[in-house]
């Protein structure tokens, strides 16, 4: 214990550094230490000023830039000059009388937020668009370093453009409020900290879920309140938040998942599907985790966010998938997409227009690769071809139990399938591992690889298991542990996390030859 | 719920997770040989000493100066050949730019003697004046599949003295897609390897690739052959190509062997028995992106392979061997490994191997040592003449609690290696040390952009780039101190 003090003592200066300053080796994620210790420090300062509606406010949107900053270093001026942007016409518009003033503020607005949404995440894809067309041999700087080594004589890296995080979430939920202003849904936020803390709220900054102005404005001018149910509610869902990104995304992503896409050569074909399968897995672990995560940690501050997930994996078909999965972000583009292209006003054929052209959009949203279209692509289709195949198919209003199962199965392998595109490195690697998935068979290698995997496999097996249990089963499971008293919750929370710790510092699973 | 009563709920969770992570063995509990619990160590909780991570800037510095090259110079001109034919007179002259001080890790030789590579260093500086086809093989395991770490030497080598085409070809495509030829196969044919999970041949017979197939004429209807076509994606000194070389013998009965460029027939030829290997060579037009061999017959012959090179200058060649440690080739039929050997003119052999080693747990790896020696020896007996780089285990790594290490037992396994290498009066490329010595591996995979797979073991092919520049510049250092020999002795 005495070497430990002095060995921080010895090091004060870097421990200081490692606690205020941005490192960009260690950005405060949900599965850091250190964002449970701030979280619980800002908790305990919150705890005494929770009754002073605006110091509340306040003091949350300070801590909200401080942790972006230490997610994403300078970058949170980025995150100021939005919100201030966002404040501003917010209140031109409200202000302004005629209908074209408003549309010009409002379309301001919307230009200065997707351009800086452009500039950061879609200069390359951009560049390069030009440079295979034109054949020229143009190169990606960063304007905005070079402004800032200008104007500040900063030393910022121009060489190449810096994604900073969460940009696509709160951009969005940005252009949410100016357009819910405009469209008088809502009127503008007086305090200009009322509305940095709404843009800004940690839990869902970096990866959502996209909040609506409409629904979190009007709670922060409520009283804290926090019921013994809605407690036990956000504890469970922070647990199970970390149960699903660490001890299945995180241990099949390293262990397997990774590995195969990397190089889909050295797999079979079954590793190749299973591979594939997994990633499905992980994806929804990781994502609908974090939320969870983000979630339960809002509630805690007595802010409720919307559910972003509905087990996605039950779905019937394709469209009914995304109404389940990142359904923020579905509604978002719905509203603020769909719907403004003329969504299914317009006849049959602009409606699959409209549909395609939002999915296509979704799709580069991802990121800013040609892959993310072919999948948004893909989606689109899919979506589309079950319009038509529903007036025909026999099966579509059957009650029959292996007709639901075979729907399940067969929309669950086609989101898997586009997948594919979503994760590999590239194109030429997703082609790849389709081919390897066809050529590859090595069927008298099956049993061996199934005893290979095991772990791999029961922990697949296990999350598939829980995501496919009816909802009133995990209600029941879940009451369970609401209705626990403090002192059982508190052993419970404790050796959760205890489990959890050991499949984060799990040995790694053997890398291992089938194919040859 | 009162904020303050769930700050007390909060702040006692931290507390005991806390008092059970200074109260936790550091080294964590066993349980069994699967299950170790761990525990937060306090010692990282605030702050980790990065000071006793390797330092990997000369990695960095190597990765930025390749990306930089890469977008430059190396962007594959698609599908046209608008490369300098050579002209005779061609005398390599070291490259003047180049600085001894880049060099991260240099060749080992054994104390006796540090000019063994001079012979090769010789071949290599008359091949493209001299109008001859030289050829240097690269075996190793599965750190080298897919053309990895050979292609971006072969094109070195290949800019710097001549020379062109991708080298010894597969029989049968091994390891999914390369980027270097595509291959397509038609008909039946059924593989044989010495290593790995691949049936063995009863005889013994391999060639060069440790590989062989046959056709079996299951579908008449469809001739058994391969098809070779020009990948937009390689280097442009392995898109120039003008003959082919067919590896195969021991033909119980005739068969006719067609060679097509571009879908025309190049060369038609009956093929008599022989209980012999064989060496086929076959000039074909510069522009041929595609070239098909056919077989008709009734049995098949052994076929070891194909090359497609220019015909002087240098040729590389890629021998993967998935699973491997090396320590097959004295398994292979001597005749045929001796042959192909002479009349291929191979003049430098590097063995890259050691991975498949480590999961194996020994308290001792002399076991090993004594193994890879073995090969070496064989090496020797059937090309005394020709020199061997031995290139060693790379680091790996192996997870220890929350953090990643190197397998206990990497440094044991390359001084075995190099004890046999250097022993055998071969020269050794510490790879390991290269990448940064021990612990190096995380830093690989966490290097932005990642220079290695999150399996810990293999490289990325970008990482794999950077290997290969690490030890072509090895290499180049020891042609100019040949080079510079050369010139102050004429002088």
């Amino acid at each position: 214990m005495t070497d430990l003090i002095q060995n921080w003592l010895s090091h004060s200066s870097d421990i200081i550094r490692a606690l205020f300053l941005y490192n960009p080796d260690a950005p405060l994620f949900f599965t850091r230490l250190y964002f449970w210790g701030f979280f619980i420090l800002v908790f305990g300062f919150y705890s005494a000023i929770y009754k002073f509606t605006s110091a509340r406010n306040f003091y949350l949107f300070i801590v909200s830039i401080f942790f972006y900053y230490k997610t994403s270093g300078l970058f949170f001026l980025l995150l100021l000059f939005t919100t201030l942007a966002c404040y501003f016409f917010g209140f031109k518009i409200h202000k302004s009388q005629s209908q074209w003033k408003r549309k010009t503020y409002l379309f301001l607005a919307v230009f200065i937020n997707l351009t800086i949404l452009a500039y950061f995440k879609y200069t390359y894809l951009l560049v390069d668009g030009i440079n295979a067309i034109l054949g020229t041999q143009i190169k990606v700087v960063d304007v905005l370093g070079e402004l800032g080594n200008f104007m500040f004589d900063a030393s910022f890296n121009i060489s190449h453009i810096v994604l900073p995080a969460g940009i696509s979430f709160y951009t969005f939920q940005a252009i949410s409020y100016v357009v819910d202003v405009y469209k008088n849904k809502l009127d503008p936020v007086k305090k200009f900290s009322d509305f940095g803390f709404y843009v800004s709220f940690f839990p869902q900054l970096v990866a959502g879920p996209i909040v609506r102005a409409s629904e979190f404005i009007p709670q922060m001018y409520k009283p804290y309140a926090l019921s013994k149910a809605e407690f036990g509610y956000a504890i469970f869902l922070i647990l199970n938040g970390l149960i699903k990104k660490i001890v299945v995304a995180d241990y099949l992503a390293t262990n397997f998942i990774d590995r195969v896409f990397e190089n889909p050569a050295l797999y079979t074909s079954l590793e190749n599907i299973l591979a594939t399968f997994a990633y499905s897995l992980q994806v929804y672990c990781d994502f609908s985790g974090y939320t969870d995560i983000a979630i339960g940690t809002a509630l805690v501050f007595g802010f409720k966010i919307p559910t972003n997930f509905n087990s996605p994996y039950k779905a019937l078909n394709v469209g009914d998938f995304w109404k389940r999965w990142h359904i923020s972000l579905s509604n978002w583009l719905k509203d603020y997409l769909y719907i403004p292209l003329g969504g299914n006003k317009k006849g049959v054929f602009r409606t699959e227009i409209n549909l395609m052209l939002t999915m296509l959009l979704g799709g580069l949203w991802h990121g800013a690769d040609i892959k993310f279209i072919i999948w948004g692509g893909l989606n689109g289709l899919g979506i589309i071809t079950y319009k038509y195949w529903r007036k025909i198919s026999p099966y579509e209003n059957s009650k029959w139990l292996i007709a639901h199962f075979w729907k399940i199965f067969f929309t669950f392998s086609f989101i898997s399938f586009t997948r594919i595109f979503f994760r590999a490195e590239s194109i030429e690697s997703a082609t790849e591992m389709l081919i390897q998935m066809g050529k590859y068979t090595r069927i008298e290698l099956i049993p061996e690889i199934i005893m290979s995997y095991a772990l791999i496999l029961s922990i697949m097996i296990f999350g598939f298991i829980i995501h496919w249990l009816p909802s009133r089963t995990k209600e029941i499971y879940r009451g369970w542990f609401i209705q626990m008293p403090l002192w059982l919750k508190f052993i419970v929370v404790i050796i959760t996390v205890f489990c959890i710790y050991q499949a984060y510092s799990s040995k790694m699973q053997a890398f291992i030859y089938f194919q040859f | 719920m009162k904020p303050g009563k769930t700050f007390l709920f909060l702040f006692l969770v931290a507390l005991v997770l806390l008092i059970i992570a200074f109260l936790f063995p550091e080294k964590g509990i066993y349980v069994s040989d699967d299950l170790k619990l761990h525990f937060l160590n306090p010692n990282k909780l605030i702050y980790t000493d990065s000071s006793k991570t390797p330092n990997i800037s000369n990695i960095v510095e190597i990765t930025a100066s390749l990306q930089d090259t890469i977008s430059k110079e190396e962007l594959p001109v698609a599908d046209s050949l608008d490369i300098k034919t050579d002209t005779t007179e061609f005398i390599p002259q070291p490259d003047k730019t180049f600085n001894p001080k880049k060099v991260v890790r240099a060749l080992e030789f054994p104390s006796t003697n540090d000019t063994i590579l001079y012979p090769f260093f010789r071949e290599l500086y008359y091949a493209k004046s001299h109008h001859k086809l030289i050829r240097v093989l690269h075996y190793g395991d599965s750190q080298i599949e897919s053309d990895r770490i050979t292609s971006y030497i072969r094109n070195r080598l290949q800019k710097e003295f001549g020379g062109g085409g991708p080298g010894l070809q597969p029989p049968l495509p091994q390891y999914g897609k390369k980027n270097t030829i595509r291959h397509q196969i038609t008909g039946n044919w059924k593989a044989y390897s010495i290593y790995g999970r691949q049936e063995r041949y009863y005889n013994n017979r391999y060639g060069l690739m440790a590989y062989m197939a046959k056709f079996t004429q299951q579908d008449k209807s469809i001739l058994p052959g391969i098809v070779f076509e020009r990948s937009k994606k390689s280097y442009t000194t392995v898109k120039k190509y003008n003959q082919i070389q067919i590896l195969f013998g021991f033909n119980s009965s005739p068969f006719t062997l067609e060679i097509y460029a571009n879908d025309s027939l190049l060369h038609s030829e009956i093929i008599e028995e022989t209980f012999h290997p064989q060496l086929l060579s076959k000039s074909i037009p510069n522009d041929s992106k595609k070239i098909s061999i056919q077989y008709k017959g009734e049995s098949s012959p052994e076929l070891y392979g194909y090359t497609l090179d220019e015909n002087s200058g240098i040729a590389m060649d890629n021998i993967p061997m998935r699973g491997s440690s090396g320590t097959e080739f004295s398994k292979i039929n001597k005749e045929i490994l001796e042959y192909y050997f002479k009349k291929m003119q191979v003049k430098l052999i590097l063995l890259e191997f050691g991975g498949n080693v480590a999961p194996t747990q020994a308290k001792d790896y002399s076991f090993y040592g004594n193994q890879f020696k073995k090969q070496l020896r064989i090496f020797k007996e059937i090309a005394p003449d020709v020199p061997v780089i031995v290139i060693g285990i790379a680091d790996m790594s192996i997870k220890e609690g929350d953090s990643y290490v190197s397998f206990p037992n990497v440094e044991k396994i390359r001084d075995e290696m190099k004890k046999a290498c250097l022993d055998n009066h071969y020269v050794y490329w510490d790879l390991y040390e290269a990448m940064g010595g021990a612990n190096s591996m995380p830093q690989w995979v966490n290097a932005k952009p990642s220079l290695a797979a999150k399996d810990y073991i293999h490289f990325s092919s970008l990482g794999a780039n950077v290997v290969a520049e690490m030890f072509y510049n090895a290499l180049y250092k020891e042609y100019n101190q040949f080079y510079y020999a050369k010139i102050n002795s004429k002088e």
